[in-house]
C-alpha cells in the first residue's frame, strides 16, 4: 500500500471512529443520582465560589453613600491594615489529612514528578527534589484513603515505586502503585 | 443564553448542584464516544464514563479553570478508561464485537458492517498505548501538545505510539480495505 493508501486508510478508519455513540437515555439521571448523593460542596467551598461568581446588586444613592460610611469607618477603627498578613484567616485544611514522603532513587533523571489520583495525574502539579544523593523527593498531604500513582521520569517515563505495592489496575503493565493512607 | 462551562461549574460549587446536569448532558456524547472506542462495549463505557462525572464532581474545586471543565473532565476520563481496560484486559481480551453496529446491521449494507467489525476488530487489537493514542489523534483530533497535557505522555512518545498504531492497523486491514 503507498503512502496515499495508508493516509486514506487512517482517515477511513478515523470517520468511521467518529460515529456517535448512543448513550443509555437514563444515563443523566442516574449520574445525577449519585451526585445528589454526595450532597452539595463543602460549605467553604461554596463560600468561596459566591464571592467568585459575579453578583447583581441594587443600591440606591442614599444606600450606596451609607455603605461608602460605613466601610471608611470600619477602615478606619479597625487594627487589621492591608497588606498585614496576619490579619488574613488561612483556610482550614482537613484535620484527617497526613504528610507522606514520597521517594524514588534515580541518580540519573533530570526531572521527577509524581502523578496520581490525588492531583489528578498532572504531570506538573507535584515535581520532586533531587537530593545529594541521587534521590528525588516530595511530601503530598492526603487524606485517609487508597492513591494510585505513579513516577514520570524525564517528562515520559511512568515509573512504579519500588517501594510500594503495584496496583491492581494498573494500565500498561505495571507502571503505577498504590498507597493507603490509613485513619489516625 | 447559553451559559459557559466556568459560569456552570462556579453555581455548583456555590451550591446549585442540579446544573451539573447541563455539563453532564454538555459532554456526555463526546466523552462517551471515546470510552467506548477505548474499552469496546456500551457497558463498560457507561460505567466509565458515570464514575468520570462523579469524580469530576466530588474534586470540582480543584478545576483550576472552570472554563476548561470540559478538557479537565476529558483528562480524568482517559486516566479511568485506563483503568478500566486493564481491568477488563484482564478479563477478557477478546475481541468484543461492535454492539452499536449490531443493532444498526438491518439498516446496514453487509459490507458496511463488514468494514466496521473490522475496524472494531483491529482498534482492539492495539495496545492500550497505541489505541489510546490513535483515538486522540485522529478521533478526538487533539493536537500533540493537548494529547501530551491529557495523557502525561511527552509528545514524541506519542508520535511514536500513533505511527505504530497507524502501521499496524495498515497490517491489520491490509486486504480489507481497498481504495
Amino acid at each position: 500500500m503507498n503512502e496515499s493508501g495508508h493516509n486514506g486508510l487512517v482517515e477511513r478508519v478515523a470517520h468511521e471512529l467518529k460515529r456517535s455513540i448512543k448513550i443509555d437515555p437514563s444515563f443523566d439521571e442516574s449520574v445525577m443520582a449519585e451526585v445528589r448523593r454526595h450532597g452539595k460542596p463543602a460549605m467553604w467551598v461554596r463560600v468561596i465560589a459566591w464571592w467568585r461568581r459575579p453578583q447583581q446588586l441594587s443600591l440606591s444613592p442614599l444606600s450606596m453613600a451609607a455603605s461608602a460610611a460605613v466601610l471608611i469607618l470600619a477602615v478606619a477603627v479597625s487594627p487589621v491594615r492591608f497588606g498585614n498578613p496576619d490579619g488574613v484567616e488561612p483556610i482550614a485544611e482537613d484535620p484527617a489529612a497526613r504528610v507522606i514522603r514520597f521517594e524514588l532513587d534515580a541518580p540519573r533523571a533530570s526531572s521527577v514528578t509524581l502523578s496520581g489520583d490525588f492531583n489528578d495525574w498532572d504531570l506538573e502539579a507535584t515535581p520532586m527534589t533531587r537530593t545529594s544523593s541521587g534521590e528525588w523527593v516530595t511530601t503530598v498531604k492526603l487524606v485517609p484513603g487508597r492513591y494510585e500513582y505513579t513516577f514520570v521520569v524525564d517528562g515520559d517515563k511512568w515509573v512504579p515505586d519500588p517501594a510500594a505495592p503495584p496496583s491492581l489496575f494498573d494500565d500498561f503493565g505495571g507502571t503505577s502503585s498504590t498507597i493507603t493512607v490509613p485513619e489516625v | 443564553m447559553v451559559e459557559s462551562d466556568g459560569q456552570l461549574v462556579r453555581s455548583v460549587l456555590a451550591g446549585d448542584v442540579d446544573r451539573y446536569a447541563i455539563l453532564v448532558e454538555r459532554y456526555r456524547d463526546r466523552l462517551g464516544r471515546y470510552a467506548y472506542r477505548m474499552l469496546g462495549n456500551l457497558e463498560d463505557s457507561e460505567e466509565v464514563l458515570q464514575d468520570t462525572f462523579v469524580r469530576a464532581f466530588k474534586s470540582l474545586k480543584n478545576c483550576q479553570d472552570p472554563e476548561l471543565f470540559g478538557r479537565w473532565v476529558f483528562k480524568i476520563l482517559v486516566n479511568r478508561a485506563r483503568t478500566a481496560g486493564s481491568i477488563r484486559g484482564r478479563r477478557d481480551r477478546l475481541f468484543v464485537t461492535d454492539e452499536i453496529a449490531i443493532l444498526n446491521a438491518s439498516d446496514m449494507k453487509q459490507s458496511e458492517y463488514g468494514w466496521r467489525e473490522e475496524i472494531e476488530r483491529a482498534l482492539s487489537e492495539l495496545p492500550a498505548d497505541q489505541r489510546e493514542a490513535f483515538i486522540l489523534k485522529y478521533v478526538e483530533e487533539l493536537r500533540y501538545d493537548e494529547m501530551a497535557e491529557v495523557t502525561g505522555v511527552g509528545v514524541s512518545a506519542l508520535k511514536m505510539r500513533v505511527n505504530r498504531a497507524c502501521r499496524r492497523l495498515r497490517e491489520l486491514l491490509e486486504g480489507v480495505y481497498r481504495e
